[in-house]
């Protein structure tokens, strides 16, 4: 089930808030009925993946509360291997041996293991408390808090990465305080922005992105259609991220909880460390906290540190997907961020809109070995963009150019979508009104859009 | 950590909350009602009973209904090549009902799809049509099951209840919208209830030119598919499907199966690699319908007057409405048992 999906927005969400509302003053009922909600959210993708969720979780909080009798430092660190042990079974078992056989030029025939939905995310979730156990922190939760904490369907899916020290205490209030109108409100507005980022902008941008992505993995595009799709692209995955986002965050504010942000309008940042603080926030403080300090960060000589930040980045890259187009990806921007950092140790500086045109160049750059199957796609399309196979040029349809010009607009100059829906969202009535307007439309959007019309008889 | 600018007055934020939800629940709810009880393409299980019209040019949604009226008891099935066939022209030669259900592009299995509707609704049915074309022909695992243009499934199975999930969308209000203009007398029909609409300008508009720059381009229609060995050990999987049809039609209709008039643009040269697989497949058509009881199989796909004229055509496949005509005649002729030199009946089963 979608957050952007008819049965979800009409069905499931109210159907859940009603009862946690109703149950409010119950802490454990209305905490019970969350988990069970979620689990129910997370079978309706596909009911196989239940049982290692649960069992995950189940496990882990064996191990916490393990660790909060004993105190022995190694006990995390078996917890620790036991997610990783199960995320590289799940994501990167044929990775792994792929490489391997391919190494040895061997034959091998992949497991196809069925990839749990959201693993990377849950599973990181619990090594960041696992982690922060062997650190010191001395929280043991309750099976039913730590449950809600693992599951809680707003975030299970795609994030935000929440760390347990910023939403379990949250679980304590009860959700119908004097702010739960405005929290309903704001939640309200903020989700109905991330639909409309999804429906109405990426899943645009997407209909002409995917198409030439997918032509120029089989005939040479020339330069016009190249940046088309590159452009169409480094939109569509913000919108579509930063859409999912918001609307997490927006469900969870539903809930009277508050999630951390993961984007910052990352498209105005003027370098690749600036990026790195604007794009998918939560990953990158977990990638910085939990890899990076922990290799030596910047507490090192120069040689040292640029190697810690290619070394974290790779890894971040490879939690993408397992596939080497995403390790290269990552090690591009952890080569990036090293030289960012020489850079701006020795004082130097370019001009505003000059290191915003060479980040972008860059970010989109990069982009283009994100989205593409093979290294041999992306030299294509990359070429193509350097006008290997001519400028050439192509026509585009109206709702896609206003999909792009729209999307360079917000992504650009607008403020974020937790800007305008956290801050400066007022409660009037002007504004609930396009609000309710815009979420009936874009259910609407949601149920289908006009079919082309096929010019079947052209006389 | 989010956090932000809070305003402390929790009646304002109610009445906000309250109005954004409020409208956009209203809202759903009456233009849900709206096309529910519009129900723009009849198939509704608690449809009410409104004197619909056809609305939706993609006939997959539109023709579902007429396919379970009980106002024909005959239909004609193909694709655009099968579009001009007027019922009224062949219901007195076949003292019939007829409705056509051609569709533009259609693929076998949609074809089928929509034949199966029929034969539900019509367990008696009294003539059953189908204009046969490349799309039965193509041999191999290479056969389109649907084609780009939306195909809503929901229609074609028993059970009808699930469209009540289908109703939401921008497609099912436009077309909701166009429903009720129609049943309220502000838009005219502009498609037969009947199911025959023609999409070629009338004769009067002909154009040889126009119509010659697009019969410059046609080339012999090759179905696709692999092909390897014998011709007898390819596959069909389009006549598979047929064959399953016909068994399912009660043994008393009369089926009439015929190659549509190609322009002779289109006609595979002889000896080619493609006139031996429409070879094959016409062999195999026959064959299917020898081992169906009141079944004909006529030719139109070679050449005659009708093919060799390209004043006929208004591209390589689309022919002229006097000519869909001359068809039908010709078709009631061939189920009379006469000869004519626009066609050749290849097997014709009348007993009893």
């Amino acid at each position: 089930m979608l957050f952007n999906s008819q049965v979800f927005i009409t069905g499931f969400l109210p159907i859940v808030l009603a009862l946690y509302y109703a149950l409010a003053a119950h802490r454990q009922a209305r905490q019970a009925l969350v988990v069970a909600a979620s689990l129910g959210f997370y079978a309706w993708w596909d009911v196989r993946f239940v049982p290692l969720l649960a069992g995950l979780t189940v496990a882990n909080w064996l191990i916490a509360v393990w660790f909060g009798r004993h105190r022995a430092r190694w006990i995390p660190v078996l917890g620790v291997v036991m997610n990783l042990l199960v995320l590289a079974l799940f994501k990167y078992a044929d990775f792994l041996r792929g490489t391997i056989f391919d190494l040895a030029g061997q034959d091998w025939q992949p497991w196809h293991l069925i990839l749990p939905l959201g693993i990377s995310f849950f599973v990181f979730q619990k090594i960041s408390y696992l982690i922060d156990l062997r650190r010191g922190d001395r929280h043991i939760y309750g099976f039913l808090d730590f449950c809600m904490f693992v599951t809680f369907f707003p975030q299970l899916i795609a994030g935000p990465l929440v760390r347990h020290n910023e939403i379990i205490h949250q679980f304590r209030a009860d959700p119908r305080g004097p702010a739960m109108w405005e929290n309903l409100s704001r939640g309200f507005v903020l989700f109905v922005i991330g639909v409309a980022k999804k429906v109405l902008l990426a899943d645009t941008l997407a209909m002409v992105a995917d198409p030439l992505f997918q032509q120029a993995a089989a005939t040479p595009l020339s330069a016009a259609p190249a940046w088309v799709a590159v452009g169409a692209y480094t939109l569509q995955i913000y919108f579509d991220f930063s859409g999912y986002s918001d609307m997490a965050i927006g469900l969870g504010l539903m809930f009277g909880l508050r999630l951390p942000f993961n984007f910052d309008s990352p498209y105005v940042a003027v370098s690749v460390r600036d990026f790195w603080r604007r794009w998918h926030m939560t990953l990158s403080r977990f990638l910085r906290d939990y890899l990076y300090i922990p290799l030596g960060g910047n507490r090192c000589g120069p040689l040292r540190q640029a190697a810690n930040v290619v070394a974290t980045m790779l890894l971040g890259g490879l939690w993408h997907g397992a596939s080497w187009t995403f390790v290269v990806w990552g090690g591009l921007h952890g080569l990036a961020l090293a030289v960012n950092h020489v850079w701006a140790s020795a004082g130097l500086r370019l001009p505003r809109p000059l290191a915003w045109l060479l980040t972008m160049l860059f970010v989109m750059a990069c982009w283009v070995l994100f989205r593409s199957p093979d290294f041999s796609s992306a030299g294509q399309m990359l070429a193509a963009m350097m006008c290997a196979n001519g400028i050439g040029g192509m026509s585009l349809d109206r709702e896609f150019i206003v999909a792009l010009i729209a999307g360079v607009a917000i992504a650009t100059l607008g403020p974020s979508s937790q800007a305008a829906a956290l801050h400066r969202l007022r409660p009037e009535p002007w504004l609930a009104v396009p609000a309710g307007l815009g979420l009936a439309f874009l259910l609407l959007l949601i149920g289908g859009r006009l079919p082309n019309v096929f010019i079947y008889f052209q006389f | 950590m989010s956090s932000f600018t809070s305003s402390s007055d929790p009646a304002v934020w109610r009445r906000f909350f309250r109005l954004a939800a409020g409208l956009a629940a209203g809202i759903v709810a009456v233009v849900y009602a709206f096309v529910v009880l519009v129900d723009p393409w009849g198939m509704l299980p608690m449809s009410l009973p409104l004197d619909r019209a056809p609305v939706t040019s993609n006939q997959r949604f539109s023709y579902p209904a007429l396919a379970q009226s009980d106002r024909f008891d005959s239909a004609i099935l193909g694709t655009s090549t099968t579009r001009l066939l007027r019922p009224m022209a062949l219901d007195p030669a076949f003292h019939a009902r007829f409705v056509n259900l051609a569709m533009n592009d259609a693929t076998a299995f949609e074809m089928s799809s929509l034949l199966a509707v029929f034969n539900r609704a019509h367990p008696a049915a009294k003539v059953v049509m189908l204009g046969v074309d490349v799309r039965w022909c193509v041999t191999g695992g290479g056969e389109e099951i649907l084609t780009p243009r939306p195909f809503p499934a929901w229609m074609y199975q028993r059970d009808l209840w699930p469209g009540y999930g289908r109703m939401f969308n921008l497609f099912a209000v436009q077309e909701a919208g166009k429903e009720f203009a129609v049943l309220t007398g502000l838009k005219r029909e502009d498609m037969g209830r009947d199911g025959y609409t023609s999409f070629v300008p009338p004769d009067s508009e002909y154009d040889p030119v126009r119509a010659m720059t697009h019969l410059r381009d046609a080339r012999p229609s090759s179905p696709a598919g692999d092909r390897s060995g014998e011709p007898a050990g390819w596959r069909f999987p389009a006549l598979e499907r047929l064959r399953d049809d016909l068994a399912g039609l009660q043994v008393a209709s009369h089926k009439v199966l015929f190659f549509v008039p190609y322009n002779h643009r289109l006609l595979a040269p002889p000896r080619s690699p493609e006139a031996l697989v429409w070879a094959e497949c016409k062999r195999r058509v026959v064959a299917l319908a020898r081992a169906t009881p009141h079944s004909a199989v006529v030719d139109f796909m070679q050449p005659t007057p009708i093919t060799l004229a390209d004043d006929n055509y208004w591209d390589g496949l689309h022919y002229r409405v006097s000519v869909a005509d001359q068809l039908a005649r010709d078709l009631a002729a061939a189920d009379r048992g006469e000869t004519s030199p626009d066609y050749q009946v290849l097997t014709d089963d009348r007993s009893d």
